[in-house]
């Protein structure tokens, strides 16, 4: 009996304890959130928890014993969708081992709703892509903008409008990818558009590389004009031959007007999304491209348009060689209407080679600079000083002879030694100068054959040893026989002049005569008087010779002004004395295009100036003032104040003399106010009237 | 020759997977038993019906009507050993 008990007992013990296995197990699976189905070998289902109700969206009994299908996969996962009429198909991840249930094979299938982790993924990897496309066309607007950069400052080192076409070609093909395109410049003529630089397949004909502005419609309405597809348009006429399918046009503008036009054609459609950029993407890299290119255009016609301006040299700012030809024609024509010389001095700096070797090329300017520094000071204003070549300079002397011009290059020879230069704490050694002289117009005629013999002569004073003066030769007898025979002819024909021009002065103050035989008569002795003084200066006999001429006829512009004013007895009004004032400008006006070897009209038009700039009519002052006008201001006071007036007896010669001495040197020149006073006072010059028409000179 | 394998294969919309189940699928079948199948595909998103009265539950899911038995297997149909296994093509050792 207590046998049997003791099984039963047992026996109770473990079906509970089964049952408890049983249960904690069940809890587990009922509980699972995901579904767990279980299927016997073939894939028929023989349990499904309730978790698969929620996972299938539906009451899961009538599945019992039906086919799930035979997983192919064992102790592995799969991505299955999940088929739940009702809602949207789910995705599930489903996992099966095989697994012994009972004594028989089944499959074990857990399956677990991952849709909302799909989605979330699915979110983030669109979120990815999304930023790699903007983290791309970031990248590709940083190289755009380098590129920009880079671009920009090769065109700022341009100066020439030649050498921009390649840089522009290769960073249009680096900036432009894919695109077909040409860079148009408007010509000066403003009539038509030249291309300058093209890329991609742009046609080559010209019709496409030359055509008129309103040819472009970008052009016409002065802003981006783009085409989308060209097959439906309205295109711009000068495109007729390309083969784009879409294009932009975009005028360029600089200083706030059209000067040329950037074309950008493609073959590829807009709506191609790829990762080169479409072309209305392209559109903000081609307005600033157009900018720099505009701006660096502009700039450099304008240094272009600088440089040959430019008539200094830059380092030393002297007058260039280019200026110089200009410069020693000008003078030439003055020297010969003048009757003075030229002096021209070709000089060049002894051993420069060997200071710019020994001391650098810095040095070497700095030389240059302070050299020309040291001519500019020592210079008379009416002189120029010219930048030749390397270390080469050209003196210029207009009305100097060639005694003249040795006696200054020899004062300059000497004088350069004393300059000391400091270069970076270091004192240079001192520098010698070598001078080749020409003259103008007993060694050379015209600015080539000045320079010639200036340079020939400064050869011999390098070849004899250098720091030295060296007066140039004629070349061959051939040439100066041919140069006397010029020079002949040249006297020939202005002797025939004069005769010409004797007359026309006889007629011009015999006029005088009749409307004023006052102003006649002290013309006349005007004259006298400054040609006493020219010859007590020492002026050349064809000085003396105009200075006569001018002083006779000095007053002709007091043709134009009524008698009445001219003899009234009491004091001019302001209006009557600017009436006055008016002849030196008419007589200059009346002489100006008379043929003759003295500058007659000018003399006349400077003869009421005065040293300190009081005079009338143009203010001038000092070395302004003609020497033969400043001889004359002083004769013509004299003679004014010593003889009769209408309007005041004679003051007599020494009131006038009183006068020149209190305003030398401001008023009249120093040198013609000296020299008047001795005429009259030393050398007992005299004025005396015979009756009132014939002067009689006593000296 | 005459069709001896009648098929239907189950699958959800136009997605990726269901393109590479299609792909894969014939590229089995045409391996060995071109021209004596037939295939028809069922998109339970287009004819949820037809997926109810077959009871599907997941896709992909083929199933091999002709010859019988009926066979239907589920999941990844890459496997070309697998496949033709679980459809009964081959003999079951």
């Amino acid at each position: 009996m207590k046998k049997l008990t003791k099984k039963a007992d047992q026996d109770k013990k473990y079906l509970q304890a089964l049952k408890e296995s049983e249960a904690r197990f069940r809890s587990i699976v009922l509980w699972s959130p995901d579904a767990i189905i279980v299927t016997d070998a073939k894939g028929k289902i023989e349990y499904m928890n309730p978790a698969a109700e929620v996972v299938f969206n539906r009451k899961m009994e009538s599945f019992i014993g039906k086919d799930f299908g035979l997983p192919l996969v064992n102790g592995e996962s799969t991505e299955i969708d999940i088929f739940r009429p009702g809602k949207d198909p789910g995705v599930g991840d489903m996992y099966v081992v095989e697994a012994q249930w009972l004594g028989e094979n089944t499959h074990l299938i857990t399956i677990r709703d991952i849709t909302m982790r799909k989605q979330i993924e699915e979110k983030i990897k669109q979120a990815q892509e999304a930023l790699f496309i903007i983290n791309n066309k970031l990248e590709e607007r940083n190289r755009q903008n380098s590129l920009l950069s880079e671009m920009r400052e090769l065109l700022q080192s341009c100066s020439t409008v030649q050498e921009v076409p390649a840089i522009v070609i290769s960073y249009a093909a680096k900036l432009f990818p894919g695109t077909d395109g040409a860079l148009f410049l408007l010509s000066d003529s403003k009539s038509d558009l030249q291309s300058m630089a093209r890329w991609g397949y742009f046609p080559e004909d010209v019709d496409s590389n030359i055509f008129a502005p309103d040819a472009c419609w970008g052009l016409r309405q002065g802003r981006v004009y783009a085409v989308e597809d060209m097959k439906t348009g309205p295109i711009c006429p000068h495109l007729k031959k390309s083969s784009s399918t879409t294009y932009i046009c975009l005028p360029l503008i600089g200083k706030g007007e059209i000067i040329g036009l950037l074309h950008l054609g493609t073959k590829r459609p807009v709506q191609e999304d790829d990762k080169q950029a479409n072309i209305f993407e392209l559109k903000e890299i081609a307005v600033m491209f157009a900018e720099y290119f505009s701006l660096s255009i502009a700039n450099i016609k304008l240094s272009e348009k600088l440089t040959s301006q430019s008539v200094r040299d830059p380092l030393t700012r002297l007058y260039n060689r280019r200026y110089m030809d200009e410069i020693i024609q000008h003078e030439i024509l003055r020297a010969a209407r003048q009757q003075t010389g030229i002096g021209v001095v070709m000089i060049d700096i002894d051993h420069f080679k060997q200071i710019n070797d020994t001391y650098g090329h810095e040095a070497g300017d700095e030389f240059l600079t302070r050299l020309a520094d040291f001519f500019r000071l020592q210079i008379r204003r009416s002189d120029f000083i010219f930048r030749y070549g390397g270390e080469e300079f050209v003196l210029v002397l207009p009305e100097s002879s060639v005694e003249d011009t040795y006696k200054y290059a020899e004062s300059l020879r000497k004088e350069i030694k004393n300059m000391k230069i400091n270069f970076r704490d270091q004192q240079l050694p001192s520098i010698t100068l070598s001078f080749g002289i020409s003259a103008y117009p007993d060694l050379g005629l015209d600015t080539i054959e000045l320079i010639r013999i200036a340079d020939k002569a400064l050869y011999k004073a390098k070849e004899a040893g250098r720091d030295r003066v060296v007066i140039g030769a004629q070349d061959t007898a051939v040439d100066i026989t041919e140069r006397k025979h010029a020079k002949e002819e040249l006297q020939g024909s202005l002797n025939s002049l004069s005769k010409e021009f004797n007359t026309i002065v006889q007629v011009l103050i015999s006029s005088i005569e009749m409307k004023d035989p006052y102003t006649a008569s002290h013309q006349r002795w005007s004259a006298n008087i400054a040609c006493a003084i020219a010859t007590e200066m020492g002026l050349p006999q064809d000085k003396i010779d105009g200075l006569r001429m001018a002083g006779s006829m000095h007053d002709i512009g007091k043709l134009s002004i009524p008698a009445e004013i001219l003899s009234k007895p009491t004091k001019l009004t302001e209006i009557e004395f600017s009436l006055i004032k008016e002849h030196s400008r008419s007589g200059y006006e009346m002489l100006k295009d008379v043929e003759s070897p003295w500058p007659l009209a000018q003399i006349v038009y400077q003869h009421h100036e005065r040293m300190n700039g009081s005079g009338y009519p143009r203010n001038l002052k000092g070395d302004e003032i003609l020497m033969e006008s400043r001889i004359l201001a002083v004769a013509d006071i004299v003679e004014a104040m010593a003889s009769y007036r209408p309007y005041r007896a004679a003051l007599g010669i020494e009131a006038a003399l009183e006068e020149i001495e209190k305003n030398k040197g401001v008023f009249y020149d120093d040198a013609v106010a000296d020299a008047c006073l001795r005429l009259f006072r030393e050398k007992g010059y005299q004025l005396k009237y015979d009756g009132e028409t014939n002067p009689v000179e006593k000296t | 020759m005459a069709v001896k394998y009648v098929l239907k294969l189950y699958v959800t919309g136009e997605t990726p997977r269901s393109q590479t189940v299609l792909k894969n699928l014939k590229e089995i079948l045409d391996e060995d038993y071109k021209g004596v199948y037939s295939l028809k595909v069922i998109d339970v998103i287009k004819q949820p019906q037809l997926a109810e009265d077959d009871k599907i539950l997941a896709t992909p899911t083929l199933i091999k009507i002709l010859p019988p038995p009926v066979a239907r297997i589920i999941g990844d149909l890459s496997d070309r050993e697998k496949v033709l296994l679980g459809l009964d093509f081959v003999a079951i050792r």
